[in-house]
């Protein structure tokens, strides 16, 4: 449970696990070269995003050396789309998951450290937040907002995705709240936000980091899912999740247009998943058998 | 038995917590049931309020929910306004086909994971391990709506083997043989399926691997390596068994997906289940629906994490003391 205590909180030894460790550096070379395609790529490619090219003859054309990734049924370069879209898809996701971080560790903080019945009715809270699927959650909120702002959306999916983190952090802090230097931080006279900030605090940023590495997945996936939905990001401004779903209408004639935004959130996500698991292997050296 | 009727308690709290919350606010949220009629100018606001009291959708949120306890204390959980019937005959429809779907995806999922994630730690750091490690990795990076939608593409349009949705063809004659009906059922569920499965097993490999690396090297099981029982034995009764745990508890948390698990699959498919039948809810403002939606998923919850308990106790009778803990901790 207190994994990270295991490992004495030596962020040096933690990053040189991690650096040998083949699949988390493939991992992150993956994600810094998506990063830099989706940053820099929209400055390189020939079209526009939004370009309609023409409308006459460039519709649903099959992938080639002028589009790449073909174009879809306004006559628009697939490629560029991604590009472009990705910006979004990545920055959405990653505010959310900073947000819900954010929101998490202090609603767990708080739970752990105060009196066991406010910490009941808390948790009580979580679990109850828990068993409504988040899908439903933002749906409920989404569906009739005619015009959402992409940044409200990302309040709205870190709004949502905060519970787990709580759980994670307050059993952390239940954990840590009876160990010898919280005992003596507190018998020295240290304020509940001190004794929080200072000395609780430390002891869970591994498991935290872990959890919102593998967070960030699971946003990408849900704003894609929302946004081909047509209640996330909304057209014209592209994202995976849109571009997607223009592709859907065209699936057996240009399955092109859908499959390649979705090939990018496989790997990204894939990368996420990887890294999030080395850093939980980096963080907590397990005694494995032989 | 003091347990169990904290935990009965518990549960009750958690259910009353989610009632309450998506009855206010869904009431909160943007629209209600009849805003698309609404926006008709040429209805007059004499006909709104007579629709407002007709469905029970008059007076302050309070008054409603006073209102609806009382209905839902009768058994009733009120009248769902999108799809035109009682809430609960709503849900007795499409409960069943989710289960039928859910039911047979989470049991090949498990099966499928559980032998894999035992294939991989019996193997532990050889190809095997890391093919099969990479694939479950790539099976829990797969997004669900797309995996569906590539799986539809393939398998229905491609491929041409089965149909493109719905749980079973409308025009199947009524005096059908049982068998007839049985394989249309079955080709129905294919492909919904195949992307579940996909879907649940990754989690479940990965989570048996975990364990039962973890077993493999505890003490007890280096005992009975050394007091010499056969390799098999220790796998299968030392440290296989010990590490059904965390799987039952994962398989008690995958029992709420029966409801909103599976709303982008069922959307692609068709799938007349319990995520459709929130979704729609939800975004045409079907507040009894909705509610009555979330307590089912609420009540599978309590029932998921609840079974996990009994069966983990029941497996391992050191958890038992654990049982007068808070569920959460």
């Amino acid at each position: 449970m207190t994994a990270f205590l295991a490992s004495g909180g030596d962020w040096q030894s933690v990053l040189r696990r991690l650096r040998v460790d083949q699949r988390s550096t493939f991992a992150a070379g993956a994600l810094i070269s998506i990063a830099a395609l989706v940053l820099f790529g929209p400055l390189l490619t020939a079209y526009k995003p939004f370009e309609q090219l023409d409308i006459a003859n460039l519709v649903n054309a099959r992938p080639s050396s002028q589009h790449l990734l073909g174009t879809d049924a306004f006559s628009r370069d697939v490629l560029s789309r991604v590009l472009s879209g990705g910006r979004i898809s990545l920055v959405v996701a990653l505010s959310a998951v900073f947000i819900e971080t954010a929101i998490g560790v202090t609603w767990g903080m708080i739970a752990g450290l105060a009196a066991s019945r406010i910490d009941a009715f808390m948790m009580r809270c979580v679990d109850a937040a828990m068993s409504v699927p988040r899908v439903l959650l933002l749906l409920a909120i989404l569906a009739t907002a005619p015009q959402l702002p992409v940044w409200l959306l990302v309040v709205l999916l870190g709004a949502t995705g905060w519970f787990g983190t709580a759980r994670l952090v307050r059993s952390e802090v239940r954990a840590l709240r009876n160990t010898d230097f919280v005992l003596a931080a507190r018998a020295l006279g240290a304020e509940s936000s001190r004794l929080a900030i200072r000395h609780v605090l430390p002891h869970v940023v591994g498991p935290v980091l872990v959890a919102s590495t593998l967070a960030v997945g699971q946003v990408i996936v849900l704003e894609a899912g929302l946004s081909w939905l047509g209640i996330g990001v909304r057209p014209p401004q592209p994202s995976w999740g849109n571009i997607i779903r223009d592709g859907t209408e065209f699936l057996a004639t240009a399955p092109w247009v859908s499959i390649a935004p979705g090939a990018f959130l496989v790997i990204v996500v894939l990368a996420v998943s990887a890294l999030g698991d080395g850093l939980r292997d980096a963080l907590a050296p397990r005694h494995l058998p032989r | 038995m003091r347990a169990l009727s904290q935990r009965l308690w518990q549960s009750v709290v958690v259910l009353a917590i989610v009632a309450t919350a998506t009855f206010v606010l869904i009431r909160l949220a943007p629209g209600d049931p009849f805003s698309a009629a609404l926006e008709n100018s040429r209805i007059t606001e004499a006909v709104r309020a007579q629709w407002r009291a007709a469905y029970g959708l008059d007076g302050s949120i309070g008054t409603q929910y006073v209102r609806w306890i009382g209905s839902l204390l009768r058994g009733d959980l009120g009248w769902s306004t999108s799809t035109n019937q009682p809430v609960t005959s709503a849900i007795a429809h499409a409960l069943p086909h989710s289960i039928w779907l859910m039911g047979t995806a989470l049991s090949i999922a498990f099966a499928l994971g559980m032998s894999l994630g035992a294939w991989q730690a019996a193997r532990h750091n050889r190809g095997v391990d890391r093919g099969v490690g990479f694939v479950t990795l790539l099976g829990g990076a797969l997004p669900d709506f797309w995996l569906a939608l590539v799986i539809l593409l393939s398998g229905a349009y491609w491929l041409r083997l089965f149909p493109v949705g719905g749980a079973s063809d409308p025009l199947l004659p009524t005096n059908a043989s049982a068998l007839i009906v049985l394989r249309d059922r079955l080709m129905h569920l294919v492909l919904p399926v195949t992307t579940l499965v996909i879907l649940i097993t990754a989690p479940v490999a990965r989570q048996q691997r975990a364990a039962l690396l973890d077993r493999l090297g505890a003490e007890w099981v280096r005992t009975a390596t050394a007091k010499g029982v056969s390799a098999g034995k220790v796998f299968r009764r030392h440290a296989w068994r010990t590490a059904l745990g965390p799987i039952i508890t994962l398989g008690g948390l995958a029992l709420p997906a029966l409801v909103g698990g599976a709303v982008f699959v069922e959307h692609v498919f068709a799938w007349p289940g319990m995520g459709q039948l929130a979704a729609g809810a939800v975004a045409s403002r079907d507040y009894h629906l909705v509610v009555g939606c979330a307590m089912v998923g609420a009540l599978l919850v309590v029932i998921g994490s609840a079974l996990a308990d009994v069966v983990t106790q029941y497996l391992d009778p050191r958890t038992v003391t654990d049982a007068s803990t808070p569920a959460a901790a």
